[in-house]
């Protein structure tokens, strides 16, 4: 950093025997350029290759209206300073890329692939790999997190999946897995909304069905017990056997009074008389069943019949519904159920991006420099106060 | 022999610069004790009028993130950064005699102001916070070390602009225009008031390379636990702190010999 030396000094150790351009500059090679050389040694010389496979996958549901990719623009303009604007569908892509970030994950990832060794490939350098060899959860969830990014794309719903790992196959079939992870993580959440949405209905279904099935019985029951099948029936029966036999009686005892003239015991007017007689018991009978008290009485069934017979419909009513409801939700669950849709598939990496050596070298060599120009402008400030 | 005196130019430069927040306090609040007073108050009455607006808003934030204490944060935070930035241009001019003496430098006075308005900042948040906290109407920091961290990448990053604005003002009057009109643009810029998480997305991205945005949402991250760190990336927030503050050094070294000619 010749250009920060002020040109006086320069001036100055143009007489005395020159001193070299290391002794001159020893403060800036300790703090600026040793420690980069280091960083950058190991780095190039000692750092492993780690090679990233990459995924992108969509969740969307068979719903074509609403949710999925179209919840960009709109619906985030109108959600502006409200707390974002998020539809149900990216939320449920969110709900997926949370889950692949999380120990949930790690646990279930490392279930069928032993993370572990992964982690811990014998190609493997020293710093970056997994340090421990038995690791505790935490320790495994944040090796993960520094291994496998999940991100979310709020404007194209695509999230992106890259695992970054020592041999090219070892990224790929992780990525693999963790896909297949969020395919199940998704057909979780779509049992979830389905049992939530069908299962309320099922139960209101199953109740009007008990209900329905116990109005039934006791219809049963009571025809059973007054062996009638409808009273009202067995009513307008009764009524018109009343009717008619009062019509014989009547006919009868008319055709009694023209015999006034025979002797009251001739043989014809005897017969006549047991005829009325048995007549009028009959219509006597018929009346007492009709609105009697007696069992099996018409009138007083027929009060009792009705409202069971009103209870049945309606119990019927109520099943007819419930059951619409249940088809309806069942097929809206249907309708909202989600997929991954796997946009780009993981890839199997040829060449190894990763560490990005010169990105970190220059890095650190531009913010060492910096902060050594900083001190040295500060320090150059204090020593104004001693001149 | 060299340490010594780089210690003694180093304990000239403390006291100097002790003598230089001293005298600020006296000019700036006066001898009566009612003057520090203005520096709660002010902060106090804005924020509470910030939150008044918040409480009144039905698309009010997540529930975690109360409206008195986010108004307080960015009002308190925001004028630190203003009162640095559009106050630098006095300097050399309201404190030229002192330049007579040889161990009072620009930066020194600069660094007094700045100093001068971090600690108030830190005791006005403290006391309003502690305040709302005591009120109900706030919770105690969730993340202190990142609020500090937050609050101290704003600070370089004021006293940074504000070596600048100082130094270019000593050269050229003119931009003694520049600076009020660029602060009050920064108002709405420097995110504040809102959070990046609010803006429509195109907007959003664009914002977050802004480094102040960045800092006011570590800042929030700091305070409250609902309040992810998303936007801020570290290296970028630390990187654009240091150039700034590199060239404000390098701007103050410069301008100094023309103020001495002068």
């Amino acid at each position: 950093m010749d250009t920060q030396t002020p040109p006086y000094l320069l001036t100055e150790t143009e007489a005395p025997p020159r001193r070299s351009w290391a002794r001159r500059n020893r403060w800036f090679i300790a703090l600026v350029l040793a420690p980069t050389a280091l960083v950058a040694a190991w780095l190039f010389l000692f750092a492993a290759d780690q090679y990233r496979s990459e995924t992108h996958f969509l969740i969307r549901s068979s719903d074509p209206g609403g949710s999925g990719i179209e919840v960009g623009g709109l619906a985030q303009m109108i959600g502006m300073g409200g707390v974002g604007g998020l539809g149900g569908g990216s939320g449920d892509a969110i709900s997926v890329a949370d889950y692949l970030d999380s120990h949930d994950a790690v646990a279930a990832a490392d279930e069928k692939l032993d993370l572990v060794s992964i982690f811990r490939a014998p190609e493997a350098d020293m710093i970056s790999r997994l340090w421990s060899a038995d690791p505790e959860a935490e320790t495994l969830l944040r090796h993960y997190r520094r291994k496998v990014g999940v991100d979310y794309d709020v404007d194209t719903g695509i999230t992106t999946l890259t695992v970054q790992a020592y041999r090219p196959e070892h990224a790929q079939t992780l990525a693999a897995t963790l896909l297949e992870l969020g395919e199940e993580r998704v057909n979780a959440l779509n049992g979830a909304r389905e049992t939530e949405l069908v299962e309320s209905t099922r139960a209101r279904l199953d109740e009007a069905k008990a209900e329905l099935a116990a109005v039934n019985g006791r219809m049963a029951q009571y025809r059973r017990d007054e062996r009638q099948i409808d009273p009202a029936l067995s009513g307008k029966a009764g009524t018109e056997l009343v009717a008619a036999l009062r019509g014989e009686l009547a006919s009868l005892r008319a055709q009694e009074a023209a015999m006034a003239g025979v002797s009251r015991d001739s043989p014809q007017r005897v017969a006549m008389r047991r005829r009325i007689a048995s007549v009028s018991g009959a219509v006597t009978a018929a009346e007492a069943r009709l609105s009697g008290t007696a069992q099996g009485a018409v009138a007083a069934g027929i009060g009792i019949f009705e409202t069971l017979r009103m209870e049945q419909e309606l119990a019927a009513r109520r099943y007819e519904m419930t059951a619409a409801m249940y088809d309806k939700a069942r097929a809206d669950a249907l309708r909202q159920n989600l997929f991954l849709e796997r946009v780009v598939q993981p890839n199997l990496p040829e060449r190894a991006l990763y560490p990005e050596r010169f990105t970190i070298t220059l890095t650190l060599l531009f913010g060492l420099a910096l902060a050594y120009g900083i001190g040295w402008l500060i320090l150059a400030g204090v020593r104004e106060h001693a001149a | 022999m060299n340490v010594m005196t780089l210690n003694d130019a180093f304990s000239i430069q403390r006291s100097v610069v002790g003598a230089l927040i001293m005298r600020e306090l006296h000019t700036r609040y006066g001898r009566d004790n009612v003057g520090y007073l203005w520096l709660f108050l002010e902060p106090a009455l804005l924020s509470l009028l910030v939150a008044l607006i918040h409480v009144g808003n039905p698309n009010s934030p997540a529930t975690s993130i109360d409206p008195v204490p986010f108004g307080l944060i960015g009002y308190t935070t925001f004028i630190m950064f203003r009162a640095l930035f559009t106050r630098a241009d006095a300097v050399i001019e309201t404190n030229t005699p002192l330049l007579y003496h040889r161990q009072v430098t620009i930066f020194d006075m600069v660094l007094a102001r700045g100093l001068l308005e971090l600690a108030a900042t830190i005791v006005v948040l403290a006391v309003l916070l502690g305040a709302a906290t005591l009120a109900g109407a706030a919770m105690p920091p969730a993340r202190p070390l990142a609020l500090l961290a937050g609050l101290a990448c704003l600070w370089i990053w004021s006293f940074g602009l504000s070596l600048l604005v100082c130094a270019a003002t000593n050269e050229n009057r003119l931009v003694t225009k520049f600076v009020h009109p660029i602060s009050y643009i920064l108002l709405p810029l420097s995110g504040a008031f809102y959070m990046l998480e609010w803006l429509p997305q195109p907007y959003r991205d664009i914002m977050s390379w802004f480094p102040m945005t960045q800092m006011f949402e570590l800042i929030r991250h700091g305070q409250f636990a609902g309040a992810e760190a998303t936007y801020v990336q570290p290296v970028y927030l630390v990187f654009s702190c240091m150039v700034v503050l590199f060239l404000g050094l390098l701007a103050v070294r410069a301008v100094r010999r023309h103020v001495h000619i002068g």
